[in-house]
């Protein structure tokens, strides 16, 4: 190694360059100095030594299969090579035969030695057929079915052979994710959920189903024929994809009627009109049941997903503990709809909660999607309010389902902050959250409507964690019983100093 | 050569069978001189494989219930006053009803020679010594058969004239047995006869199925038959011995490739591992379920005592119907998982059965079974090469006449071999097929029964040809034995091409006949020219080419003190028994040792040879002895004979 890297000081990049990272590399083959050095020594040295290079990394990859530098050192020689993916193909499935698991092998023969799609599908069924603990076989063939939607006959298959192995083992998990995959193959792209323009402040909010970023252009917007200048901001006030997003009207709008249109990315036009005697205007689009909860679904038969959830209910009965199974009911039942199974939901996010303790939080946050996806499809719900008290949520989603609501009752939850995105909700009036674990609101953006807001029974003990609400305009009353805050001596005077014009009441 | 023997060991050991092996390779390993005599001219006793001609001999000679009579009295000069002497059997008497079936053309078969053939060895008790003197190679042909293999397609034509006399007298023999089967008449072999002499080959190229009698002559040397049908637990006792040893690397091993069931008529295949769950096309998945569901919870049975302590008084059987599982996977599970009985193995005995499988499963493939590759018999002699490494002498054909017991301790001194030698040791293993009927007057024994067929196809037929399956049927009879029926394929090394053997096992309740031919009737086409007939449903079992049957005796298990008036220092060996695995006979070697040489480890790794230190002198002693007696000793591998008598060796290693 010191002969080397003498050699290297010297810029001597020769045969001898060569023999020597070779003898190292035989025995290491993670000593990335030597592959550079290699590297260099060899375009130098001509002649043909690809095939020589390719059974060296061959006996380097067999002293230690996962070494990243090996690997790419054969990626290198193989771009001097004509390609041979039959050869590549073979050697990588003496690489799996050895370790089924081996990713570098599996993301190789992806790269280089692709067969045809059938011939790769039926190799990786050989290695799940050995064992199907491998996430990386599953995910090899995810892969390898085409983008989208698959054809009927293809999706039944596939979901045959998941079964079998989730049937076999529940614990594992490889093949839950798989089916989970195999199903979630189309995400609807983002579109538009609900309009809203507000004379008051001036702003015209869209509400999209998924967070995006509006790049000019790419949102539409004119007021009577005319484009509006823009510019489209975040409501939460953060430079990230949001489902959020304002723009300024034009002042001097003082004349209704006037028609706002918008349209996304070349999308379908929606309209607003805004009527004389009128400060606000919206248009919503109808409540996507299916779309809640797990929105990625593509598998658009329900019979398909039906008969799915009829075996996770068989596999349950015989294993109620497995999460697996629990999980992918949910999600099923979910994808077929919250309104028409919401008992058997929450019975099974409830078992879910129970049987896999290292993930409660993620399962406490689904639970809370599940509780206001059912509020949201409450007959009447959604316009006018939410009530969502006593539901254990800990999160706060699907909240640009709500983008009109004036109400909001949260009362008795587990909610320790609120999220950014309520300021989408543009028509918002009284917001309760009263006994939850909110410390501060920090970060929460203006909300331009909000007149009313119950604190109490939060940990809140400064004032100055209060300090966003001073940008609500409307703001009148302010609950703050049994925070830590209202017990403190000097805290009437300092709210006093923070929110002039809002009566707060401390007890 | 009788003279070329030492007149001292520490260790005789009679009988070249499993126990009896891995005991002489202990003693040696731990620096005992042992002497490991067999009165049979091959390796293994009961244990052994034989090629087919071999077998048609070993038949032959069991079928033949002379004496001898070889009453030569000379010994007892050499039998001091204070001594009293301890007759030994010269006649081994544990096979019994032996009955061979051929079933077709065997008459075309009376000229053919098998390739590559040794000569007919003499029989035993004829002018033994010249025999072995003139040709030391065919002293031991099953320990030399990789050499006989290789050359096994050019035919010896010196051996070659013997060999057509063994074949044809066999055939009498075969003819005779014949007499009493329904299945053959002469004018159907006449009628197999024409069309094999027509054109045997062309038949054999057209369709490589239909295997006549004259091909399984002529490949011979492609069988090697096994008299037990064992396999190895891959977590058995018998593997860690071969691996802890170092044994493991003269034998080589093929995995058993499925478990098969018989249920409701049909031959299945039982999923027994995680993948053969997955990938099992005739389970629902729900029965997948409930039954990776059953399996878990065996593997660890004792961790949830409540699921089964309501069950300890019932059987495993009435067990298995309380656990939602369906017929078919309670089948399974009894059967072939567990393999146990339905009416009188406990619930926990199931359970323990069921979980040493599982336990087994995984280590070396997708069933729990190993089989060796050119058949069980090369187990014993595996071991008996350890112990010529470490310096035992072998001598195959030499009988013992008796064992020399001193009147005053009780103890034995010697024994008297049949050239009249006196050979002393201080300890002795004695087979117990050995030891002669007033030794064993008070023993009571059980039999097994057996059955050799040679099949054209698999019992279960799949992509695959090469399988080594495993198939227990149970009995019709509750109560019955059930019976193991293990299915190899020419891979394994033990038939040839386009053949299978099959091995029947049970505990005998009749004759072996009559204990398995109901087996094999159910499984197999016994009557080659009855297919016109029966057509279609008789055409999907394989037909039976060959068959024999014999009842073996099992020595298993009885207690030292049944036989009579034996010395403390003369230790009993029992012969094959009836289980699958070889447990049994592991843990009677160890046991024996111990009770021998209570501070030595029992067959510990060997040194790695090349840690070994050579002392020029003592080597070179070492080969001189060696070339005195070659014909008493194995041919050694020059591997071997490099670290051969290394007790003689400093085995201090390099550093």
């Amino acid at each position: 190694m010191a002969t080397l890297i003498d050699k290297r000081g010297r810029g001597e990049l020769d045969a001898e360059v060569v023999e020597l990272t070779g003898a190292v590399l035989a025995a290491n083959p993670d000593v990335g100095t030597c592959w550079n050095l290699r590297r260099r020594a060899l375009e130098l040295l001509g002649g043909d030594w690809v095939p020589g290079e390719l059974a060296f990394v061959g006996g380097c990859l067999g002293v230690n299969p996962k070494s990243y530098g090996a690997w790419h050192h054969r990626r290198w020689v193989l771009r001097h090579a004509p390609p041979d993916p039959a050869a590549q193909r073979a050697f990588c499935a003496r690489l799996l035969e050895a370790d089924p698991r081996n990713f570098h092998a599996w993301e190789h023969r992806r790269a280089e030695a692709g067969a045809g799609a059938e011939a790769e599908l039926a190799f990786t069924a050989q290695l799940l057929a050995r064992d199907f603990s491998n996430f990386s076989a599953w995910h090899h063939r995810g892969r390898l079915l085409a983008e989208g939607p698959l054809p009927p006959e293809r999706l039944r298959e596939e979901l045959e052979l998941v079964q079998n192995a989730v049937f076999t083992d529940p614990q594992d998990q490889s093949a839950w994710v798989y089916l989970r995959c195999l199903l979630a193959r189309a995400t609807p792209p983002p579109r538009l959920l609900s309009l809203h323009a507000d004379l008051e402040d001036g702003t015209l909010a869209a509400a999209f189903s998924r967070p995006v970023v509006v790049s000019p252009g790419s949102l539409e917007a004119s007021l009577d024929d005319c484009p509006l200048p823009g510019p489209w901001r975040p409501a939460d006030g953060r430079p990230r994809p949001s489902c959020f997003w304002l723009c300024p009207l034009p002042p001097g709008l003082a004349t209704p009627p006037a028609r706002l249109r918008v349209a996304w990315q070349r999308g379908p036009a929606h309209f607003v009109t805004l009527r004389p005697g009128e400060t606000e205007a919206w248009w919503q689009e109808p409540i996507e049941a299916r779309e809640l909860i797990w929105p990625e679904v593509g598998v658009s038969d329900p019979a398909v997903l039906s008969e799915l959830a009829q075996a996770c209910r068989e596999l349950l009965e015989l294993e109620p503990r497995s999460r697996g199974c629990l999980l992918t009911l949910a999600l099923l039942l979910g994808a077929l709809g919250p309104r028409a199974h919401g008992e058997e939901l929450r019975r099974c996010l409830r078992c879910l909660q129970e049987a896999d303790p290292l993930r409660r939080g993620f399962v406490a946050d689904l639970a809370s999607r599940a509780e206001v996806a059912l509020e949201l499809l409450r007959e009447g719900a959604g316009l006018g309010e939410l009530r969502l008290q006593g539901k254990a949520l800990t999160s706060l989603p699907l909240l640009e389902r709500a983008a009109l609501a004036a109400r909001l009752e949260l009362a008795g939850n587990e909610l320790g902050a609120l999220p950014p995105g309520l300021g989408g909700l543009r028509r918002l009036q009284v917001l309760d959250v009263s006994r939850n674990r909110v410390r501060s609101l920090r970060g929460l953006p203006p909300l331009p409507r909000l007149e009313e807001l119950r604190l109490d029974g939060n940990p809140i003990s400064h004032a100055s964690d209060l300090a966003p609400l001073a940008a609500c305009p409307r703001l009148a009353r302010l609950r703050l019983a049994g925070t830590p805050l209202a017990a403190a001596p000097e805290a009437a005077a300092q709210l006093d100093k923070l929110l002039p014009h809002v009566a707060v009441t401390l007890a | 050569m009788a003279d070329n023997l030492p007149a001292e060991f520490d260790v005789v050991v009679v009988g070249t069978g499993l126990p009896e092996s891995i005991i002489a390779a202990a003693c040696a390993r731990s620096g005992q001189r042992v002497l490991h005599v067999d009165s049979r001219n091959y390796y293994g006793g009961n244990w052994a494989s034989f090629s087919f001609s071999g077998l048609l001999s070993w038949i032959k000679e069991n079928q033949e219930k002379s004496e001898i009579s070889d009453e030569c009295e000379d010994w007892r000069k050499l039998i001091l006053e204070n001594e009293e002497v301890i007759s030994l059997n010269k006649k081994d008497k544990t096979i019994e009803h032996v009955e061979a079936f051929c079933f077709g053309d065997q008459d075309s078969a009376k000229d053919v020679e098998e390739a590559g053939a040794l000569p007919k060895l003499p029989v035993f008790g004829a002018s033994g010594a010249e025999g072995v003197a003139q040709d030391p190679n065919k002293e031991c042909p099953p320990l030399d058969s990789a050499v006989a293999r290789a050359e096994s397609c050019e035919a010896e034509k010196a051996a070659s004239v013997d060999t057509a006399s063994t074949v044809e007298e066999n055939d009498t023999e075969v003819n005779c047995e014949n007499e009493g089967s329904p299945s053959v008449s002469s004018s159907e072999s006449a009628l197999d006869l024409g069309k094999a002499e027509a054109a045997p080959s062309e038949v054999s190229a057209q369709e490589p199925k239909k295997i006549m009698y004259s091909q399984i002559v002529r490949e011979g040397r492609r069988f090697n038959i096994d008299l037990v049908s064992k396999l190895l637990y891959s977590r058995g006792l018998l593997i860690d011995l071969l691996i802890k040893s170092n044994v493991s690397r003269y034998a080589e091993f093929k995995n058993a490739t499925r478990i098969l069931a018989f249920r409701e008529g049909k031959v299945e295949q039982v999923p027994c591992s995680r993948a053969d769950v997955f990938n099992s096309r005739q389970l629902t998945m729900v029965e997948k379920r409930m039954l990776m569901k059953f399996l878990t919870f065996c593997l660890d049975y004792e961790q949830h005592p409540d699921e089964f302590q309501d069950y300890k008084n019932s059987t495993f059987a009435q067990f298995l119907r309380t656990r939602k599982l369906t017929p078919s996977l309670q089948h399974f599970i009894l059967h072939s998982i567990a393999m146990v009985s339905e009416t009188d193995c406990s619930t926990v005995e199931g359970l323990q059965a069921t979980r040493k499988f599982l336990q087994c499963l995984g280590r070396y493939g997708n069933t729990p079974f190993l089989f060796p590759l050119y058949g069980q018999g090369e187990i014993p002699q595996c071991f008996c090469r350890m112990c010529a490494v470490f310096g035992g002498i072998y001598c195959l054909r030499h009988s013992v006449q008796c064992l020399v017991v001193d009147k005053e301790s009780g103890r034995c001194k010697a024994i008297i071999d049949h050239f009249g030698q006196r050979i002393s040791a201080n300890y002795f293993i004695v087979e117990d097929s050995y030891l002669s009927e007033s030794v064993c007057r008070n023993v009571c024994y059980r039999q097994i029964s057996r059955a050799v067929l040679i099949t054209d196809q698999s019992v279960l037929k799949t992509d695959s040809e090469q399988q080594v399956s495993i198939l227990t049927v149970p009995p019709v009879d509750l109560g019955q034995p059930a019976v193991c029926v293990i299915e190899l394929c020419s891979s394994t090394m033990t038939c040839m091409k386009d053949t299978y053997l099959v091995h029947l096992t049970c505990p005998s309740t009749k004759t072996a006949r009559e204990d398995l031919e109901p087996v094999v009737q159910k499984l197999f086409h016994l009557n080659t020219e009855a297919e016109k007939e029966t057509e279609n449903e008789e055409l999907d079992k394989p037909r039976v080419l060959w068959a024999v049957y014999f009842n073996m005796r099992d020595s298993s298990g009885i207690d030292r003190n049944s036989y009579s008036s034996l010395p403390s220092n003369v230790y009993v060996c029992s012969g094959p028994d009836s289980a699958l695995g070889n447990d049994c006979a592991v843990k009677q070697a160890e046991t024996i040792f111990q009770e021998m040489f209570p501070t030595e480890e029992f067959c510990p790794p060997p040194p790695n040879p090349e840690d070994i230190i050579y002392d020029e002198d003592e080597l070179a002693s070492e080969e001189s002895g060696l070339s005195n007696s070659p014909e008493t000793k194995p041919e050694p591998s020059p591997e071997e004979s490099s670290s051969r008598g290394s007790t003689a060796v400093n085995e201090h290693s390099e550093e």
